[in-house]
């Protein structure tokens, strides 16, 4: 979930809370304040009332005050005292098609020396429909405040964090092999601030811990060329001495085997920081179909030896923008390795389609598929390969922007797509 | 013919040296740059192996001196360093070939006197040994004057064994010769022993005295 929506969530839900809660409180308050308040008009009618009382002299002056003042009832009283109540009750009304609800106050009042019940009611309709439009008033008011308050604190949020997101854009754009740098915007929020000194720090001590090792590897390789160059000379020099016994023969045989292993190994040690380092920079168009064709013929003996077919089919004329040396090196370990791992008399198939490579093989399939393209990764340790064929050929893809994928369904399955934008 | 090696590794030009004076190459060596520039500007050297990582200088700076000088011909250089750009530079500013360490001896003697062959033999380029003919130009082998079909990569083998002949040369040098700069090399020489054996056949068929001795373990060796 994402930062903003997470506090967004807590924001909304404590705002629907609290407007479902506070709408039927604030009606139920708005309400009750109303009847008092209309209470208290009745007995103040009451006052208004007995006050007037005193000035009703006979039943005519009763009778016009009656008429006078709607809202008062008067009636001989059954019972004696007459305590104040307060009640409500509804009357229809026919022209209004309605029940009106009224507020009622009853007491006791003696006019010119007799008892009477005194009723004075009130209208609750205009009060209702006041606290009805007091609540609308109020509720739109709180969602509209809600809506502003959501508005303001996105808009506010993504400013605040803006420099967090760029930060983030950067650093996923950030690729250790290629840019040396990482320029990330200041922010005068603190914070970010620290952020930004920090992963800018963290970057440049891994681009150079990078380096330093990339660099070792291509000089551990360079230094190591020389003492392998010394030693395969002795051995050769060794092969001119005379009389070497068979068992002696054996042994110098052996070591120059595993010498011309370790010069392999080396030498695709230092070809792959070569690739690492761009040392292939210039590309020109190459027909894929000619390079398939030129490597195949460099590994025809090989392909002889196993009584292998190898077929290529190509429909497509697809031109590659690469760096010749890269391309061949691609081509040559991709079907080297075909043909080292395939049974003998089988078939290396090549297709070439538009922008993409194929080539299938036959063969038991991999325990590690996973990890097929990674260094020194071997399937079984009596391969004599250097290890690195097709780490070579991943990194060049890499480099060139193809992309490799390997499928195994019944047979080994390569495909390179090239021209990818 | 006399050769010049530049190479600031004692063991590697001391190496080098042997070899090649099994040829009768008369071999001198410059340790450093200044002790290179100091011979190759007095004396003439049939062929110059120039390693280009040098401590007190860059070899190409040497090669540079020497294509002022006009003494370019016959300069093999070899690197450390197998950079491409290396060899770009150095065959760019005139050397004739190119060897990345490490590299077999017998690879170098064969360098060494595909230039030597050129220089001295200019327009009449063949190789003979009694009845073995090598036309270099033609790249026609025959026996007795009558041509011998071989594939090219008999052909390659034969020069190869000649170049280095009467020393044993490794499986593993021919099969890096044979492969080519770009080709894996597995570890299996059975398209070795296949050449080998055509080339032997056809050598032997066509009366030729089999020069070519299997040294056991080891390699071949061309004898006379």
């Amino acid at each position: 979930m994402k930062l903003l929506r997470r506090t967004f969530k807590n924001y909304i839900l404590y705002s629907t809370l609290l407007l479902l809660v506070c709408a039927p409180l604030f009606y139920l308050f708005i309400q009750q304040l109303f009847v008092e308040e209309m209470e208290e008009e009745l007995f103040h009618h009451k006052k208004n009332f007995f006050e007037s009382a005193a000035y009703i002299k006979s039943d005519s002056d009763l009778t016009i005050y009656k008429l006078l003042n709607e809202e008062f009832q008067l009636k001989e009283a059954t019972h004696w005292p007459v305590s104040d109540s307060l009640y409500s009750y509804s009357v229809y009304d026919s022209i209004e098609q309605e029940l009106i609800p009224f507020r009622v106050l009853r007491c006791g009042v003696i006019i010119q020396n007799k008892n009477y019940e005194l009723i004075i009611r009130e209208s609750v309709v205009g009060s209702s429909d006041l606290v009805q439009a007091i609540v609308v008033i109020q509720t739109s008011l709180l969602i509209l405040l809600l809506i502003g308050f959501i508005f303001i604190n996105q808009n506010l949020s993504k400013k605040i964090w803006s420099p967090f997101y760029a930060i983030l854009e950067k650093l996923k754009q950030y690729q250790i092999d290629k840019d040396t740098q990482i320029k990330l915007p200041p922010s005068d929020t603190t914070e970010f601030e620290d952020l930004r000194i920090t992963v800018e720090q963290l970057v440049s001590k891994n681009r150079n811990a990078y380096l330093s090792q990339k660099e070792f590897t291509e000089n551990a390789s360079h230094e190591l060329q020389t003492p392998l160059a010394i030693f395969q000379s002795k051995l050769e020099l060794l092969m001119q001495t005379h009389n070497i016994t068979r068992e002696q023969a054996d042994l110098i045989s052996d070591l120059s085997n595993a010498n011309d292993r370790i010069a392999r190994l080396n030498k695709n040690l230092l070809l792959l920081s070569k690739i690492e380092n761009n040392q292939f920079p210039s590309k020109q168009p190459v027909l894929l179909k000619e390079a398939v064709e030129k490597t195949l013929y460099l590994y025809k003996e090989k392909a002889e030896v196993k009584k292998m077919k190898t077929t290529v089919t190509d429909e497509s004329e697809t031109k590659v923008n690469v760096n010749p040396t890269l391309l061949d090196i691609l081509l040559s370990n991709l079907i080297s390795n075909g043909l080292k791992h395939s049974p003998e008399e089988s078939e290396l198939k090549i297709h070439i389609e538009k922008n993409t490579l194929h080539i299938l093989n036959q063969g038991e399939p991999l325990k590690n598929p996973e990890k097929l393209f990674q260094r020194f990764n071997r399937e079984s340790r009596t391969a004599t390969g250097s290890g690195l064929g097709l780490a070579i050929v991943k990194e060049i893809c890499d480099v060139e922007g193809f992309k490799i994928e390997y499928y195994f369904t019944d047979q080994h399955y390569f495909k390179v797509s090239f021209n990818l934008n | 013919m006399k050769i010049l090696i530049i190479e600031d590794e004692q063991e590697l030009a001391k190496s080098m040296k042997q070899y090649l004076r099994q040829e009768s190459y008369v071999v001198e060596v410059a340790y450093t740059a200044r002790e290179a520039l100091e011979k190759v500007l007095m004396h003439e050297y049939d062929c110059i192996l120039l390693d280009i990582t040098l401590p007190d200088g860059n070899g190409l700076s040497i090669l540079e001196k020497l294509k002022t000088e006009n003494k370019l011909d016959g300069v093999i250089i070899v690197s450390a360093r197998n950079s491409l750009d290396d060899k770009i530079k150095g065959l760019n500013l005139g050397a004739d070939d190119y060897l990345a360490k490490p590299y077999h001896l017998s690879e170098m003697g064969a360098r060494i006197s595909a230039i030597i062959r050129r220089k001295r033999f200019e327009g009449n380029n063949a190789i003979a040994f009694h009845e073995l003919t090598i036309d270099l130009i033609g790249n026609v082998v025959s026996v007795n004057k009558l041509p011998v079909e071989l594939t090219r990569k008999e052909y390659d083998l034969l020069l190869f064994l000649v170049s280095n002949k009467n020393r044993v040369v490794s499986k593993n040098a021919i099969a890096e010769h044979i492969s080519g700069d770009v080709a894996e090399v597995f570890d299996n020489f059975d398209f070795i022993y296949a050449h080998m054996k055509n080339l032997k056949k056809k050598l032997a068929e066509a009366g030729c005295v089999d020069y070519i001795k299997t040294v056991y373990g080891l390699g071949y060796k061309f004898e006379v």
